[in-house]
């Protein structure tokens, strides 16, 4: 090997054209140089792996054209060039500007069938507007033009609270679905229907539950879209996507989904805000006495339903004092860790301790 | 880059032929550049078009180019920063205002060791990337310019092109070491 690839680092490969080859060609090129690499330098594995997956999102990230696009832009330009260019026709050979003229004309019409095959056959719509048009059910819609929130109750017992300037269409739910349709910000509340599912058409996102409550967010318009769950199991699919072997994003109470349609990419995690989730519905006392770290934390893990990691093994015999009371649930962690010099963050759906010293 | 040298002269002189591979190979990429800027689809059509109608017409006065990429980007985005000047209106607005509702970003990690699974990650990450970091971060490792070419298509200086690529990587990096301690970390769990 010519270069040093044994001390590269990811971003050295994201600029090689070797590595560029390989990754734009989606494996196909250089698949034995990079095979016989990682053979060579196994310790260069996670820098490559990040250059791989660096590469592979900011190839996501960018928006393709839609197919016929550059066919149309070029019949525009090349239009406007040979219009503004009559001295051109005397000076240059007429064979090939004839062709020239042909080709153009072939591509406008190609360009063009494409184009309407595109709008014709799309996915389904992703816009509130074009959903409720096309709905096959009669539906009524309810806007909310007052400044308050409204309540709406639906024909199966359900709740939606509806944000101001929001808007939700609905029907009596004749078939074997419950589905809704939503532009804004709504809180839905819905009865338990195991045999006939409810569905949430929101612009680019289609929020499907059986019976729980939780929060779309979600306007023409936006960008980001946003689902939150209180209580119950949420599925959330990309709009057209539903029944085609994209996978949905499952969302169990304290958790959220934000949406970005720039980029099709669900970013999955933890409410701002947890609440305490199951049992009783009665609120938790925490107030610990002499309490190892380890059972605080799993007191914390069940009321909130959420998942907390740590590889402190002190925490096991570590005790801790604290009465942490009804203070939300990240300020608890804030004292916690504050008190046994440790630090957390929040990862996705994960809540990861680090360090910790539990000299008390 | 002797293909883009030759291609570029063979517009200069007025090959239309030229002229077409020169937008066949270049329309998609910057296609998916304007759209960082501008939301609108029909606008960045225009805008490219319109580059491209100019290009044209100035074909025998340009002078020789040998990275057309280059050339090209740095076209675009000044059209469409005056494109955007002009009409104030919905310039930046979509995205910058947008993310800061979202500032506490985007460390979206759950235990996968699929490497697809870190991309959508690091997507995550970089998503909520100040624009302008994210824009470097492309120039520079999609589509492959040096760091003076960056900067002089975003019109900044060399050095500060090298600190953004610098403190996105470090929290790229940053973030997908995390990403594997968890997932070392779920594994030790699994074991024990």
């Amino acid at each position: 090997m010519s270069k040093n690839y044994g001390d590269f680092k990811a971003e050295d490969f994201l600029t090689d054209e070797r590595f560029r080859r390989w990754v734009a060609s989606s494996g196909q090129e250089e698949a034995e140089f990079w095979t016989d690499f990682q053979a060579q330098y196994p310790h260069k594995s996670g820098e490559l792996r990040l250059a791989r997956a660096m590469w592979a999102s900011l190839h996501e990230m960018q928006d393709q054209p839609e197919p016929g696009l550059r066919e149309k832009v070029w019949a525009n330009v090349s239009g406007a060039i040979d219009e503004a260019e009559p001295e051109s026709i005397a000076e240059r050979p007429a064979r090939p500007l004839y062709r020239w003229w042909m080709a153009a004309a072939a591509i406008l019409i190609v360009g063009g069938l494409t184009w309407n095959f595109r709008r014709t056959f799309r996915d389904e719509p992703v816009v509130y507007r074009e959903q409720v048009s096309v709905a096959s059910v009669q539906l009524k819609e309810t806007i909310n033009a007052t400044p308050k929130e409204q309540t709406i109750r639906l024909s199966d017992g359900s709740t939606v609270q509806l944000k101001p300037g929001s808007k939700l269409s609905y029907s009596s739910f004749p078939g074997n679905q419950r589905v809704v349709y939503l532009d804004g910000e709504g809180y839905f509340d819905v009865a338990k229907n195991p045999a006939k599912p409810f569905i949430v058409y929101a612009g680019r996102i289609v929020v499907q539950v059986v019976g729980t409550s939780f929060r779309v967010t979600s306007n023409t318009g936006k960008i980001k879209s946003k689902v939150t769950v209180m209580s119950g199991k949420v599925k959330v699919f990309a709009a057209g996507t539903v029944g085609k072997g994209k996978e949905p994003v499952f969302l169990v109470p304290n958790q959220q989904v934000v949406f970005d349609a720039n980029t099709s990419v669900f970013a999955k995690g933890l409410v701002a805000q947890p609440v305490q989730v199951g049992g009783t519905g009665e609120a938790k006392e925490f107030y610990f006495d002499n309490t190892s770290v380890k059972d605080v934390l799993h007191t914390i893990e069940a009321a909130y339903g959420v998942t907390i990691r740590y590889d402190n093994a002190a925490f096991e015999s570590c005790k801790l004092t604290a009465p942490l009371g009804d203070m939300p649930m990240f300020r608890k962690l804030d004292i916690i860790c504050q008190t046994v010099g440790a630090t957390y963050e929040v990862f996705g759906t994960e809540i990861v301790i680090t360090g910790g010293a539990c000299d008390l | 880059m002797q293909r883009d040298i030759d291609i570029w002269n063979a517009f200069r002189s007025g090959d239309k032929r030229a002229f077409a591979t020169i937008y066949e190979s270049h329309f998609d990429t910057l296609y998916a550049y304007g759209k960082r800027f501008i939301a609108d689809e029909t606008r960045v059509e225009d805008a490219i078009q319109d580059l491209f109608i100019n290009l044209w017409r100035s074909h025998a006065n340009v002078s020789p180019v040998d990275n057309i990429k280059f050339y090209l980007f740095r076209s675009l985005r000044r059209d469409i920063y005056r494109i955007t000047e002009k009409e104030k209106v919905f310039p930046k607005v979509g995205l910058d205002a947008f993310l800061h509702e979202y500032e506490h970003p985007g460390e979206e990690y759950s235990v996968h060791d699929d490497e697809k699974e870190l991309g959508q990650k690091l997507a995550a990450v970089l998503q909520n990337l100040p624009k302008r970091q994210l824009e470097a971060i492309t120039l520079r490792y999609y589509e492959n310019f040096s760091i003076s070419e960056i900067a002089e298509i975003m019109d900044v200086s060399d050095k500060t092109v090298r600190n953004t690529l610098h403190n996105s990587l470090t929290l790229l990096r940053k973030n997908s070491r995390l990403f594997y301690t968890v997932f070392e970390l779920a594994l030790a769990f699994v074991w024990h």
